[in-house]
């Protein structure tokens, strides 16, 4: 009876996350079911390419699913999740670094100095300029914590720091895109 | 003040509330300095267009690359592997290895569990390779299998023609380096738990609404993958869009088994929805989850509905007590509120109520209230003292100020409550939200429309448990 009234499908994700620790392939289902819209849509402003974005979404939920049996009991999913996201973003916007040294090698545009910046843009285009401008260190930071919500001790455990020092890499990342977008609208202005 | 120390506090309001002296000071500085006033500005607008980025939604393809190439992580072991042959394959990789196991469990094990007579014979009775079989199968799987301009069966699950699944040699092949170990070199898995039999169910049912019939597939018992192949269970699911599955209930049976009792809301490709309720059993198999056992019916619209009591008058709050509970489903919160007739009459409760949600203080959670008919045909509802009715709810869109979008705000200090105001001046009954421990529930839905309006979606009395 006691039992008798609880709702729809979802179940508490410490129950799942708990399940899922032990190998219970239908709880990593449900905890990708939960993530995998967040984490496409934080590596989708991270890249600016949505199929980059669903590849490296990919790697991130493969990663989780061969790791998640070893990690402690008192894992914060959500930001261990992100932190596999942001770890995996990172590594390919070095490995495209790499490969522009290659001639014809592929690479994402610099949107920041795209001549067809003269050209009208909607706000979400200036943002993704903005974004694209400061880099990827500081629109994680950004992204993380405006774009999907995580709180400062959530972003401290995704980038493995401390409280402060996130506090600290979150303000500087907010100066830069403050500044950034700042000069994208005056240019836009100008236009 | 100057700048750097105006520019650190303006980045700090969105983390915190500045205290009055701080934003005195800031106000202060800025109306000297116009570069901090830009900075202010950009920021702000900035920031708020970050939150409202237009979402992209994931494409099938990640779901079948994840699903696909987890079954090929290097340095699985082979119960693992075992395991995501059965529950977390798709496309065509499960296909074969899903059918490859059905063989290699065939070949096996004698289907111990799943040769149950089912206890309603119409649940099984068109499902099954042989009228006559008594096998029974998950007959929501059969539900759909009438497609929508066909008339309505006359009992309550329609008919199918499976046939046993076949693997191809290579697929047989195949399994044979990853056969689980055999059940002899380690003990048996323990009965099991009520939180692994509904994740089962659920997992079932979210393969399902992916339309990953494979890995759905994966999730049956030997003997009810015996009675149909992957084909014809595909073919089942031609008429539906969408499942959406209730879990009310959980209990162990005498076998070792968990009993999970479910309603479910199947929305067809033709915009109709049908409702079912019914039970699924879920035992381990190779020491493996799965639905060994189903008896589900559906709720036809020409099931007379009881009346025990045609003169029994309408419920007054007076003679209720109620619970309620909800829990997360994808973003939003969904749940029930149960109302018991302590009266010494029967009563009727009929339609819906209004219903408000509180914090611990008793102060109304602004929601916008939405009335849902669960399936158009709502009629008064007649409690027996001592029996039972719900509404069923659905909570979407929270989004006090300063939530970003896709995130959840913070819990409601102290709990959620509902006040349910009768019909026809009734009365009203509040009840806490709790969980399953008896704790209270503060949990709030996903913001998914800052600015919007937040919703609560309330369905029409309907008897418990639904039948």
């Amino acid at each position: 009876m006691e039992r008798a009234q609880w709702g729809a499908v979802g179940m508490d994700e410490r129950g799942v996350l708990d399940r899922a620790q032990a190998g219970n392939t239908a709880a990593f289902t449900a905890l990708f079911d939960q993530y995998q819209r967040p984490i496409v849509n934080y590596l989708y402003r991270m890249v600016n390419d949505r199929e980059i974005a669903e590849d490296l979404a990919q790697d991130t939920f493969l990663k989780a699913y061969r790791t998640i049996e070893r990690t402690d009991s008192e894992l914060n999913f959500r930001a261990w999740i992100y932190r596999i996201a942001t770890n995996t973003a990172m590594s390919y916007f070095r490995r495209r670094r790499l490969l522009q040294w290659i001639p014809f090698g592929p690479g994402t545009p610099d949107r920041g100095k795209d001549p067809r910046l003269a050209e009208r843009v909607g706000e979400s285009e200036l943002i993704e300029q903005a974004l694209a401008k400061i880099g990827p260190s500081h629109s994680s930071v950004l992204l993380l914590r405006h774009h999907q919500g995580l709180t400062i001790d959530e972003i401290a455990d995704s980038l493995q720091i401390k409280s402060n020092a996130a506090k600290v890499r979150l303000f500087r990342a907010r100066k830069a895109f403050a500044q950034a977008y700042e000069a994208l609208t005056v240019e836009q202005e100008h236009a | 003040m100057n700048c750097d120390r105006a520019r650190h506090l303006l980045s700090e309001s969105f983390d915190r509330r500045l205290s009055p002296a701080e934003r005195m000071e800031i106000a202060e500085h800025m109306r000297s300095c116009a570069s901090c006033t830009r900075f202010e500005r950009s920021l702000h607008t900035g920031l708020d267009s970050v939150s409202r980025l237009p979402e992209i939604a994931p494409t099938q393809r990640l779901w079948e690359a994840v699903h696909t190439q987890a079954a090929a992580a290097p340095g699985v072991t082979p119960a693992r592997l075992a395991r995501q042959a059965a529950g977390m394959l798709g496309a065509a990789a499960a296909v074969a290895l899903v059918a490859a196991l059905t063989i290699f469990l065939l070949n096996n094990h004698a289907p111990a569990t799943s040769t149950n007579s089912t206890t309603n014979p119409q649940a099984a009775s068109g499902i099954i390779a042989s009228p006559t079989s008594t096998v029974a199968v998950a007959s929501t799987l059969a539900m759909q299998s009438t497609p929508p301009e066909q008339p309505a069966p006359a009992v309550a699950t329609s008919e199918r023609s499976p046939s046993v699944a076949v693997a191809t040699p290579d697929a047989t092949a195949s399994i044979a380096s990853i056969a689980p170990p055999s059940p002899t070199s380690t003990p048996a898995p323990p009965g099991i738990d009520e939180k692994t039999a509904e994740a089962t169910v659920v997992g079932y049912f979210h393969a399902i609404n992916l339309g990953d019939y494979a890995t759905a597939y994966g999730y049956l018992g030997a003997a009810l993958q015996q009675g149909q192949s992957l084909s014809d269970f595909t073919k089942g699911y031609a008429g539906t869009k969408h499942d959406t599955l209730t879990i009310t209930g959980t209990k162990p049976d005498q076998a070792g088994q968990m009993v999970v009792v479910i309603y479910l809301d199947a929305e067809q490709a033709d915009g109709s929805v049908r409702h079912y309720h019914g039970q699924y059993v879920v035992g381990y198999e190779n020491r493996e989850p799965r639905i060994v056992d189903a008896t589900v019916n559906e709720d036809l619209p020409s099931t007379p509905t009881p009346t025990p009591d045609a003169s029994a008058s309408a419920c007054v709050a007076r003679n209720l007590s109620a619970t309620a509970g909800y829990q997360g489903a994808t973003g939003s919160m969904a749940g029930s509120i149960i109302f018991t007739n302590t009266g010494a009459k029967s009563c009727t409760l009929e339609g819906s109520a209004s219903v408000k949600m509180l914090d611990s203080n008793g102060t109304e959670i602004t929601t916008r209230q939405q009335t849902m008919s669960l399936d158009g045909r709502d009629q008064p509802t007649t409690l027996l003292p001592g029996g039972q009715a719900f509404l069923f709810f659905q909570w979407f869109n929270w989004c006090p100020a300063g939530t970003a979008v896709t995130s959840a705000a913070s819990p409601v200090t102290g709990g959620v409550s509902f006040q349910v105001t009768l019909p026809g001046g009734r009365g009203s009954i509040t009840v806490a939200a709790t969980g399953p421990d008896g704790s209270p529930q503060a949990l709030v839905p996903r913001c998914d429309a800052p600015g919007q309006p937040s919703t609560l979606s309330v369905g029409t009395f309907r008897a418990y448990p639904p039948s």
